[in-house]
């Protein structure tokens, strides 16, 4: 790669970091393997760099990049070798907050992959129907079942809770 | 009109409080991917200068063939590989004098071929990929000249940020969330076993159930896990061929007596400083 070129691709890489890592912490809920994805997709956009600079969508393709990662991640054979470097925290330590975000994480992580991805595109990332649909190369069609399937099944993990604190309900 | 609240939970799930600093170090990345641009360049100049040389090799043996004498050429059946491919012994010409990499990828077939009798392995070439996952060998179990098993050995270097990998654990326990059964993950029916080197290092088979007989004692799916104090993962994979047609062939489960793979052999393998990324 060129000096430029590496100077652009360091430029679009560090401006997109956060919401790379972010992302990946929210698809996969750890975060020690959150930035093992990030740093594979990087090195991944590295080497299609040139790829990148001619697409007319390059975060649509950095977002595919780090889901297929992701995906590629969950068909490894050594991913039950999988340490937790960290033990979870115990319920009694958390506050109300911390408490909260354990309970989604564990929630997307109850949900098929596809329904993970369309939920953290979607409503994380904020890409519409279209955009996640060309993320993920399927049809949007495909997109609004996964949306419907996954609010579905997070509803009913969460709305007794919810209600209980008298919170919202989700809607598509 | 009632309000989503999604978005701002999931905002809040993937704070920087609950993501805590980064560990992906950028300059660290793209000096990775230089060195993985700069082998790419190697392997295609490697693979353009075996093909020219095979075209010049090549073009003077056809001619022989059509009439005009030559003495190039002779070597090509020399060099000719088996016909499934495999290291099976000497080469028939003398070859240069080994490098040290060449000796170590020797003595990986002959760690496999000593350890697993009736193996044939080919060395695969270099297919290192962004992520470290190196297949270092690919070959087949042949039971009276037949194949019955695939025998796969992957290497997975460190990472750039290998903090993830940290300790082997029972690969028969899964992590949280992780569904049984599904994705190739271990059922209820798997059986992991650990072993303890002599260097402290810790290895773990896992015999792999299929179909609905289970895990019985000709059961011949494995996978054997290594992870080294590098940080490097072996992992050696032995999957039996399917269906061949008699019972039990397509679960895994070998009806014949004549395999001679055993766990120590492939603990014995994974466990090899031969086996690199």
């Amino acid at each position: 790669m060129r000096q430029a070129d590496e100077a652009e691709f360091r430029e679009f890489v560090t401006a997109r970091l956060p919401i790379l890592r972010k992302s990946a912490f929210l698809l996969c809920g750890d975060r020690y393997l959150a930035d093992d994805l990030a740093a594979t997709t990087i090195l991944k956009l590295y080497r299609n760099w040139r790829q990148l600079q001619r697409s007319e969508r390059p975060d649509a393709y950095l977002r595919r990049v780090l889901i297929n990662t992701w995906l590629d991640e969950l068909r490894r054979p050594w991913r039950r070798e999988q340490p937790t470097a960290e033990l979870p925290e115990p319920a009694a330590h958390l506050d109300p907050e911390q408490a909260d975000r354990v309970t989604l994480l564990a929630m997307l992580a109850q949900l098929p992959p596809r329904r993970r991805a369309v939920i953290v595109l979607r409503y994380y990332e904020g890409h519409d129907i279209e955009e996640t649909a060309r993320i993920l190369g399927v049809a949007t069609g495909t997109v609004k079942a996964h949306t419907h399937h996954a609010l579905a099944q997070l509803r009913v993990l969460f709305e007794e809770p919810a209600q209980q604190a008298g919170k919202n309900t989700w809607r598509n | 009109m009632e309000d989503n609240p999604l978005p701002a939970l999931l905002d809040e799930a993937a704070s920087d409080a609950a993501l805590g600093p980064s560990t992906i170090d950028l300059d660290q990345l793209i000096a990775t991917g230089r060195q993985g641009a700069l082998r790419r360049r190697i392997a295609v100049g490697g693979t353009l200068a075996v093909v020219l040389a095979g075209v010049g090799v090549g073009v003077p043996a056809m001619r022989g063939w059509l009439g005009t004498p030559t003495v190039a050429g002779t070597t090509t059946a020399a060099t000719r590989p088996a016909p499934n491919g495999a290291v099976t012994g000497r080469p028939a010409t003398p070859a240069a004098p080994a490098t040290p990499a060449a000796q170590g990828d020797r003595a990986l077939v002959e760690l496999v071929q000593r350890t697993i009798p009736g193996s044939r392995v080919t060395l695969q070439p270099p297919s290192r990929r962004s992520d470290g996952k190196v297949t270092v060998v690919n070959g087949t179990y042949q039971v009276d000249g037949r194949t019955v098993a695939k025998i796969t050995i992957t290497a997975v270097a460190q990472r750039p940020v290998a903090i993830h990998y940290k300790r082997a654990t029972n690969p028969c326990t899964l992590p949280p969330g992780s569904p049984s059964s599904r994705q190739g993950a271990p059922g209820p029916a798997s059986q992991c076993k650990k072993y303890t080197l002599s260097n402290g290092s810790t290895v773990w088979v896992w015999r792999v159930p299929s179909g609905d007989v289970g895990i019985t004692l000709s059961t011949k799916d494995w996978q054997v896990t290594n992870l080294r104090s590098d940080g490097t993962w072996v992992v050696v994979n032995v999957d039996k061929q399917k269906p061949t047609g008699r019972p039990g062939a397509a679960t895994g489960n070998d009806t014949s007596s004549n395999w001679t793979i055993s766990e120590s052999a492939l603990v014995e393998i994974a466990g090899s400083p031969v086996v690199h990324p």
